[in-house]
């Protein structure tokens, strides 16, 4: 076995052209393989977690029946302080307690609004709506609002003016109360400059007549949000419903599955010609040396060494092809990762999504680890045509084989 | 010579309003979870000019709404400013009943928006009743498609199905108890049952009516919203 293992090396190195190709092509392969996926996979998270991060983020908690009907008579009343604090000393992620309701904002000229009664500083490390504010500052206490730049432009308004906020409270009750605009927040996506609006949440509570909240916003990493869900689901039993990003909102999920499914079928054409063309190099590396293998043969060697041997060097070829590829993948994919490429180019076409226009690079994705896997498993199945032609060669006929 | 479907939901129409209407009724929604109950006050005059104004609960008394034409204003003493509904809320409900703003700025020029057909006959309480259908005239913003109107001989509306654009039934409301209240016989009790949301419903009780009586014009501006009392 271990002459075997050496004997494979020295037919490495024998025909050093001919190895070096089917090295780097291998190495090739892997390289782009890792740094495809990592390119893929890393601007599609950050693009969720940039959507995301604007205010939906990556898991909501609400009381079951709540995202059916999305009304008040679904909110989390009584003690959920205390169930705040259970959700916070069960999952080491940030927690914002929400109360989300529609309203009319008016300034003479009215506009239909998603308002939420938020508490700034936990908010401020769920989401990044506050740190967009361009005008003026964040809401503090009291009957403060921020609202979004078109919509301070359709109600004419500017910080220091007071809005007045119309909705049905809980029980049905009319609430009508004025609020003072205390900042103008300007999100990339443009849409949601229209529509949103932020309270402090006591003022929420005490507007709508209704000490609760509708919704717990959660922070999870892209890739622990199935683990946390499941982990929250278990800890609130029945009552409530534990809510994922891409439950939330679907149609964001989609386009991305879109996009990777092309950038899949991409890599997985490149992996298979690639592996065609080594194992092209390999039925001609035994075409080369069919004498050679006569000589073996005739000497006595079982035609499984023989075989044996052959799929040493090409297994030596692929592993330190794929595994050096890959590293070489990880590392360009780990400093791109840290030093993300912008390109202005897409500044525009991204804006609707709220995303910034970076090239950014994953080290999580699975793919990484997946295709150059996908790349390995193809070279060693695809050794079956050479081994194939090995055992079919009579060693008569391969001692006077004329090139 | 029988009426045209046109002519009769005229005759509701005048039935119902009259030149110049005004009433005080009692509004209930009914939800699975609450209840709420308002007093009101209302002011019509001619096809297009509406005053309502709540009385109780206490909190909200003095709210106005006024509708002129196309366009509805509300005002709320309690910040005392006027606010524009938008075109775009005109579907939402009113108060948290099962009326729509639009139900209520459009309730009143039903033969200008919709053109009307006769499309069947049925029975309710009773009561035979002519079906007829209304369908909104092109170019004119309402927020239903379709409307079924089953009125008795008496030019009395039984039942009204309301049917949204996408040919959803929204709700049917029944009118009923039918009563000599200022000098005409109309239906004092409004229920309407939401198809929708299930387990919703609004009643409205005429407790008085008044008709062709004299009202300034006056009442119909944001001065007569904000001092009505």
């Amino acid at each position: 076995m271990k002459e075997l293992l050496i004997l494979a090396y020295k037919n490495i190195f024998r025909q050093k052209t001919r190895s070096f190709i089917t090295f780097t092509s291998i190495f090739l392969g892997a390289f782009l393989a890792v740094v495809g996926a990592s390119m893929t996979d890393g601007t599609h998270e950050f693009m969720i977690q940039s959507v995301l991060n604007i205010y939906t983020s990556d898991i909501q908690i609400h009381k079951k029946g709540y995202r059916e009907n999305q009304t008040l008579d679904f909110a989390i009343t009584g003690d959920y302080q205390s169930l705040l604090k259970k959700i916070g000393s069960h999952v080491d992620h940030p927690i914002s307690p929400r109360l989300e309701f529609t309203a009319l904002i008016s300034n003479r000229d009215s506009v239909g609004a998603s308002v939420a009664g938020i508490d700034p500083t936990r908010e401020g490390k769920v989401t990044g709506i506050l740190k967009h504010i361009v005008k003026g500052r964040s809401i503090r206490k009291g009957n403060e609002i921020i609202i979004g730049k078109e919509m301070a432009k359709l109600l004419n308004v500017k910080p220091g003016d007071r809005v007045v906020l119309l909705t049905q409270g809980a029980m049905g009750m009319l609430a009508v109360d004025l609020f003072k605009v205390v900042g103008i927040f300007d999100l990339i996506q443009p849409d949601a400059n229209t529509y949103m609006a932020f309270i402090p949440l006591p003022a929420a509570q005490h507007f709508l007549n209704l000490p609760g909240i509708t919704t717990i916003a959660v922070k999870v990493p892209l890739h622990q949000v199935k683990r946390v869900q499941e982990q929250l689901k278990k800890l609130l039993g029945n009552g409530f419903e534990v809510l994922r990003w891409d439950e939330i909102m679907p149609d964001l999920k989609e386009m991305m599955e879109m996009d990777s499914a092309f950038g899949l079928y991409f890599m997985a054409v490149l992996m298979i010609i690639l592996a065609l063309g080594v194992m092209e190099t390999l039925i001609l590396n035994i075409h080369e040396r069919v004498r050679e293998i006569g000589l073996l043969m005739a000497l006595g060697m079982k035609p499984l060494k023989l075989i044996m041997l052959f799929l040493f060097e090409g297994a030596i070829l692929s592993f330190t092809g794929t595994i050096s590829g890959s590293a070489m993948g990880y590392l360009l994919s780990l400093y791109y990762h840290n030093h993300p490429i912008y390109i202005e180019s897409l500044k525009g076409t991204l804006a609707y999504w709220g995303v910034e226009p970076y090239l950014y690079f994953s080290i999580t994705s699975p793919s990484m680890w997946q295709l150059p896997l996908l790349l390995l498993v193809s070279f060693i199945l695809f050794m079956i045509f050479p081994v194939n032609q090995i055992i079919r060669m009579n060693p008569v006929k391969a001692l006077r084989f004329n090139k | 010579m029988p009426l045209s479907a046109e002519e009769i939901i005229r005759k509701t129409e005048n039935l119902l309003r009259g030149k110049s209407s005004y009433t005080l009724a009692k509004m209930r929604v009914t939800t699975p979870l609450w209840t709420v109950e308002y007093k009101l006050k209302s002011w019509e005059k001619g096809k297009d000019r509406t005053l309502i104004l709540i009385l109780s609960p206490p909190k909200d008394r003095g709210t106005t709404f006024l509708k002129l034409k196309y366009t509805l204003k509300m005002y709320i003493p309690r910040v005392n400013r006027v606010i524009l509904i938008p075109p775009g809320m005109m579907g939402q409900p009113m108060l948290g009943s099962d009326f729509s703003y639009d139900d209520l700025v459009h309730e009143t020029s039903i033969t200008t928006d919709y053109s009307a057909r006769i499309t069947g006959e049925s029975v309710i309480d009773g009561v035979k009743c002519k079906e007829i259908t209304l369908t909104p005239r092109p170019g004119h913003p309402v927020v239903y498609g379709k409307l079924l109107y089953y009125v008795g001989a008496d030019f009395i509306p039984r039942k009204i199905r309301f049917i949204s654009k996408k040919g959803v039934e929204l709700k049917t409301m029944f009118l009923s108890e039918i009563k000599k209240l200022g000098g005409r016989r109309i239906p004092t009790y409004y229920l309407v049952k939401n198809l929708v949301k299930k387990g919703r419903k609004t009643e409205y009780w005429i407790l008085d009516a008044k008709f062709d009586i004299p009202i300034p014009d006056s009442l119909f501006t944001e001065m007569g919203m904000k001092r009505i009392k």
